[in-house]
């Protein structure tokens, strides 16, 4: 039940000037998702994963071809039209988790709608309610360092829906967190997913691709 | 905007020991800017004072090329008093010899500065200046061998304090104390005086003066009164004999001296607070290098390079108003610390007062301070590619 085109990739390529080497990790990638689906990107390091991830969250421009979200082509968009689109269509959860240290768990869920402007009172309680939805209600107030691995990448998680955006970005989600949390995590992830929210996941990791909806492989810079 | 300082707030709280090193750098700066400024402004102010209790209607001539306080180095000749009381828009003329001499009193012997007036107008002279005696009397025409003592020197500058009708001894000479001034808070305190004949012959000076103070007539404007006085006595006089100074020129004389020491002052903390935002600078710079990560972070949540901008440039910002409030603190604290001990040491110049404008305009400048040293780096935390930013180690 495919919907409507969420994200489009066009015979995107990126090439990098290393020095006096010129390195292409993208080499005419297309591919495109869908409204709802949960597509997993999966590939061997160094077959382009990172850079389709950041053309995919708006993060980067491409060399050459095109990037549409909705339908709109935003490969030629200014910085700042990129970041209103990260923080309001793109929802980011890090292999690293990028919890900002200083920031409890409910001010790291509030951070991506301050940078929208929404009001304070709105944004605490929205943030209150999407980590009691991820099961740390009784963790608002701890930093990052006070908090598990897996209880970190909850908080990223909530952090990445704050906006509601139409597509979670997820890269390597469970690779820093041992098998048994990581399982936990790829549920969460999954059960968004049947809540209707639209997931692409980056892994090099086959058995956690095997609970997308579709696999695309990634290889030198295209799919396989 | 709330937000944003809140958030930089937050981080500069984080930073802790390494936040309090960067603001006292502006403290220190701040604290000797304002502190000079209002020590400045406080002697400006004391002299100010000092010159409405010494009359505003009064002219001084004084010898040519004399632009501080009368002394005995420079002279007027003794035919300038005759001429110009003789002109027609003069009340009358006070003159006074400035001399130093040993003052003996209960076998103690000090220093001290005599001023010998014309006992026949001392009367109206003192009650010109507001000066009345505390004990005793002033003088009287005719008086002789008679000493006015200034309230510092009859209470405080000997071990015995000097009261009216003890008998003293100045330059060898006898002297019977007929009255002490009340406190007048400006220098009369530590003077003494004497008749001026009595001056005359200790210092065997009959010929000159050291300076005069001409009470305008009522009704006569002080400038139209200069104006003549000076075209008087230019008939009998050569220019390079006298100056005529209006308390208005005197003040400004003053002012602009003190403003010149005020202002190479000021540069020199001046230099303090540069070194201070300096010292923002490379926080900043160091604190985006710490948290380029973070920033990579928030730029992928949504933040512009805007907000990126504002949350470094407030967290400067806020910085320097920090370390401007508590200098400004420091800095008041030590002006009035400063203006207590020279009244603790007998030296009235200063009247130090919390001036508003210095106190605002302080602080804003201190929040402009750290805002600009937080330019560079601020725009170099916001121009970070968010792909770079996030991988950065």
């Amino acid at each position: 039940m495919p919907g409507k085109s969420v994200i489009r990739l066009e015979n995107v390529w990126k090439i990098y000037q290393m020095g006096e080497v010129k390195v292409e990790a993208l080499r005419g990638l297309s591919f495109e998702v869908s409204s709802g689906e949960f597509v997993a990107i999966e590939g061997p390091s160094g077959s382009g994963k990172s850079t389709a991830m950041n053309m995919i969250g708006a993060l980067d421009y491409p060399t050459k071809g095109s990037v549409y979200l909705d339908d709109h082509d935003i490969s030629r968009l200014s910085e700042s039209q990129l970041a209103v689109i990260r923080g309001r269509k793109i929802g980011f959860v890090f292999q690293q988790f990028n919890l900002l240290a200083n920031l409890s768990a409910l001010e790291n869920v509030e951070l991506p709608m301050m940078f929208q402007g929404v009001a304070v009172s709105a944004r605490r309680e929205r943030a209150r309610q999407l980590l009691v939805s991820v099961g740390l209600g009784e963790r608002l107030m701890h930093k990052p360092s006070e908090l598990s691995g897996g209880q970190q990448q909850r908080v990223a998680i909530a952090r990445a829906l704050s906006n509601d955006p139409e597509v979670l970005l997820a890269d390597e989600p469970t690779g820093n967190i041992d098998s048994r949390t990581g399982r936990e995590i790829m549920k969460l992830i999954a059960g968004l997913n049947r809540q209707g929210k639209t997931v692409v996941m980056i892994t090099h990791d086959r058995s956690l691709a095997k609970l997308a909806d579709r696999i695309e492989h990634l290889k030198d810079g295209r799919l396989a | 905007m709330k937000d944003y300082l809140l958030f930089s707030w937050n981080s500069i709280r984080h930073r802790g020991l390494r936040s309090w090193l960067t603001i006292v750098g502006i403290v220190i700066g701040v604290a000797a800017i304002v502190s000079l400024i209002t020590i400045g402004q406080g002697m400006s102010n004391a002299i100010e004072e000092q010159f409405e209790k010494l009359g505003i209607r009064n002219i001084r001539i004084v010898p040519a090329s004399l632009h501080g306080p009368p002394t005995s180095f420079f002279t007027l000749p003794n035919e300038i008093i005759g001429k110009t009381e003789a002109i027609s828009v003069v009340e009358y003329v006070d003159v006074a010899m400035i001399e130093s001499g040993t003052l003996e009193f209960n076998k103690e012997e000090k220093f001290v500065q005599v001023w010998a007036v014309d006992v026949k107008l001392a009367d109206r002279g003192f009650a010109d200046l507001d000066v009345m005696a505390a004990e005793g009397r002033l003088f009287l025409p005719g008086d002789s061998g008679v000493m006015v003592l200034g309230s510092t020197v009859a209470e405080e500058e000997f071990d015995k304090a000097i009261s009216a009708k003890n008998n003293v001894v100045f330059q060898d000479n006898k002297f019977r104390v007929v009255g002490v001034f009340a406190e007048t808070g400006t220098e009369i305190d530590s003077r003494v005086y004497i008749p001026l004949q009595d001056a005359r012959d200790i210092f065997n000076r009959h010929d000159d003066i050291n300076a005069m103070v001409v009470h305008v007539k009522d009704g006569v404007s002080v400038g139209d009164a200069q104006q003549q006085i000076e075209r008087e006595l230019l008939r009998s006089f050569d220019d390079e004999d006298f100056d005529i100074l209006t308390p208005e020129q005197i003040l400004s004389q003053i002012n602009t001296i003190l403003g010149a020491v005020q202002a190479v002052f000021a540069g020199i903390a001046a230099i303090s607070l540069l070194v201070g935002a300096v010292g923002i600078m490379n926080a900043m710079f160091t604190s985006v290098l710490e948290r380029t990560r973070e920033i990579g972070v928030m730029k992928a949540v949504g933040a512009k390079n805007s907000h990126i901008a504002i949350i470094f440039l407030s967290e400067a910002g806020i910085m320097g108003a920090a370390g401007g409030a508590i200098g400004i603190a420091v800095g008041t604290a030590l002006a009035f610390a400063v203006g207590f001990a020279a009244q603790a040491f007998g030296f009235p110049f200063l009247s130090i007062k919390v001036d508003p404008v210095i106190v605002i305009a302080a602080l804003i400048f201190s929040f402009l301070v750290g805002a600009v040293s937080g330019l560079l780096p601020a725009m170099q935390a916001a121009r970070l590619k968010p792909v770079d930013a996030l991988r950065y180690e």
